[in-house]
């Protein structure tokens, strides 16, 4: 019972943190949680040479939530970001389209950024670091001992993000690029021809590798556009994600290419005591 | 300030270019039956793990059978040429599958007697009457032995079933289990049945798996522990565990464990063997290949793959099969009573 109340104050301090800290101050402004609700659908290219030698390609599709919220660091200079995705993709033999693969995933992504407001009217900076977990499965269809792999990550990163308001006619829009980067974290992979029967038989030895730049490389690119309508926005926009491990003469790498679709907006309730504070969003508007 | 931005603007430049980094070097490869053959070739090559112990030179493999390879050759053709060169590794856990067939070897045990006939024990010995639960059938015979017929390890067993299953035996003088004809399955399902007959922690073998693409790149034999179940009937008595040719994979996995314990002998032929734990890879053209990947050693370091002896060597007499003896079966109530 007491590890589950600390899970739940753990978490909604996580979920809450500018929240809780804002409160302190009667004349600082009111900062909306900003959340968007992404869809995604595009093409999978995939290669996990511990279930099959061959490249795959394919479909894949996604969700994606997305908090952001300004925090009163440095004269609300800061801002944190969250991300929680879940995606899914069937890809066949790229050569031939023979066989069968699929994969699913969850991932959660906690960074925060500090932004820049640049000399070019409407375009802002953000960068900082951030923490990634990633848990993902790879079913081959083949069967056998070696029919499914799990891809389980942790790393920490640097994340850049580049925004733009500008008008479109009468039309409020605001561009987005974002990059991830993770540089370092842990990762579980079996040696070459390790099954997974082995390591449940409590062989360990090399399965948690530390991930770098010279055996993992992951990289996030999300290009986004929202259209603002009244308090809400419609997001179109690119999400490129390439996850790429090499190691246990095992290479995996899982490039995909996304269409973005979905529907962005500041979630702020208000009340009289609010009236007459200023509100600081942490995409759309820039800080003083 | 400008640097820092410019470094942002290069770091964009760059997460661009990365988007089409994918390596994709098979994608000039084509669904030809030379690449297939190649491709099946380098798989066993990179992957298969007895050559060494069973002296098999397998670039010399390659030169015989390469030059009948031809870009003209049916599927079918294909096929039948790779099967063939897959019965050079000598293996049972080796197939070939395709949508219209599975290739095997099948000389592992054609060389043997069959050692077991289902109809002669239903019929003489069980009189048709016995329980059936997850794939085991099971039986008090008339000479107050239980009798244990486990046909796969595909079929799972679970702690409960061989509880109740071992209760109603719990009188017997001792206990058969009949795994002749039984090809294997789950290496779990070892375990389970295994923990009903040992009293302490045991050294129930060792297993090892390839490191790298070198045909002599293993890992260091990493020993596993089979623990007694707690809570659950253990069986202290007698055992006789009854094996024939085709008693293969997870089966002489079972064999090897059971061949430790001071209470139970072995009775029948040599097993089949079948000690590399099997991976299983495409083709490009869609075929499956399954090989042995990970060899598993008995208690003393020794491999299996060639199969087990069994402590008392009985074959079935066919002659008296026709009268309805299973002289196998009869050798171990003879045990198992002492007489």
């Amino acid at each position: 019972m007491k590890r589950l109340l600390l899970v739940t104050i753990l978490t909604t301090m996580l979920l809450y943190p500018t929240k809780l800290w804002a409160q302190d101050s009667i004349a600082s402004p009111v900062c909306p949680v900003f959340t968007s609700i992404e869809f995604e659908v595009g093409g999978t290219r995939l290669i996990d040479t511990y279930l099959s030698p061959w490249s795959y390609k394919g479909w894949g599709i996604a969700l994606n939530i997305e908090l952001m919220q300004a925090m009163p660091l440095d004269n609300y200079h800061w801002v944190w970001q969250q991300q929680i995705g879940v995606n899914y993709g069937d890809s066949k033999i790229s050569v031939t389209g023979a066989g069968k693969t699929i994969y699913g995933g969850l991932n959660y992504m906690f960074a925060m950024m500090r932004r820049s407001v640049l000399p070019i009217d409407g375009l802002q900076l953000y960068y900082g670091a951030d923490l990634t977990l990633v848990g993902e499965g790879i079913y081959n269809y083949h069967g056998g001992n070696n029919p499914a792999t799990v891809k389980a990550d942790i790393s920490l990163g640097l994340t850049g993000m580049a925004v733009y308001n500008f008008k479109l006619g009468k039309l409020p829009v605001t561009a987005r690029y974002q990059l991830l980067l993770p540089v370092i974290g842990i990762f579980g992979q079996p040696e070459y021809s390790e099954s997974y029967y082995e390591v449940s038989l409590g062989n360990h030895h090399n399965f948690l590798h530390c991930g770098t730049w010279a055996n993992k490389f992951d990289i996030d690119n999300r290009l986004t556009v929202d259209m603002h309508f009244n308090s809400w926005a419609l997001r179109v926009g690119y999400h490129n994600r390439i996850n790429t491990t090499y190691v246990t003469n095992n290479r995996y790498q899982l490039v995909q290419h996304n269409f973005t679709i979905g529907f962005a907006g500041d979630l702020l309730s208000w009340s009289k005591k609010n009236s007459n504070r200023s509100v600081l969003r942490a995409l759309y508007d820039t800080p003083r | 300030m400008k640097l820092k931005y410019l470094l942002y603007i290069v770091i964009a430049t760059l997460a661009v270019q990365l988007q089409s980094c994918f390596v994709d070097d098979d994608i000039r490869m084509q669904d030809t039956p030379q690449e297939n053959f190649e491709a099946l070739w380098s798989i066993i090559d990179e992957h298969y793990c007895f050559f060494e112990y069973k002296g098999i030179d397998w670039d010399s493999i390659h030169t015989a059978y390469a030059s009948r390879v031809s870009n003209e050759m049916s599927q079918y053709e294909l096929f039948d040429l790779c099967g063939d060169m897959l019965d050079e590794l000598q293996d049972g856990h080796v197939n070939l599958s395709s949508s219209f067939a599975t290739s095997y070897y099948w000389k592992w045990f054609q060389d043997y007697p069959v050692n077991y006939d289902e109809r002669i024990i239903h019929q003489h010995y069980l009189n048709f009457d016995f329980y059936q639960v997850n794939g085991i059938t099971y039986k008090k015979l008339q000479d107050n032995i239980g009798y244990i017929y486990y046909s796969s390890f595909s079929s799972n067993i679970s702690h409960n079933s061989l509880d109740h299953i071992l209760a109603h035996l719990a009188t017997c003088d001792g206990l058969i289990i009949d795994i002749r004809n039984n090809g294997g399955g789950s290496l779990s399902n070892v375990e389970v049945i295994a923990s009903h007959f040992i009293t302490e922690r045991i050294l129930a073998g060792y297993i090892c798996h390839k490191t790298g693409t070198g045909h002599n790149d293993f890992s260091e034999p990493y020993a596993y522990y089979y623990e007694p179940v707690t809570d659950h009937i253990i069986y202290g008595k007698p055992v006789a565990v009854l094996t024939n040719r085709h008693t293969f994979s997870a089966a002489n996995n079972f064999v090897q464990v059971m061949k430790q314990l001071p209470q139970a002998t072995i009775i029948g032929d040599r097993t089949g063997g079948g000690s590399g734990l099997p991976f299983t890879y495409n083709l490009l053209n869609g075929w499956n290949i399954r090989l042995s990947s990970s060899p598993i050693l008995d208690a003393n370091g020794n491999d299996t793959e060639w199969g087990i002896d069994p402590d008392i060597k009985v074959d079935m007499d066919t002659t008296a099969a026709l009268n309805g003896h299973d002289t196998i079966l009869d050798k171990a109530i003879e045990v198992l009573s002492g007489r």
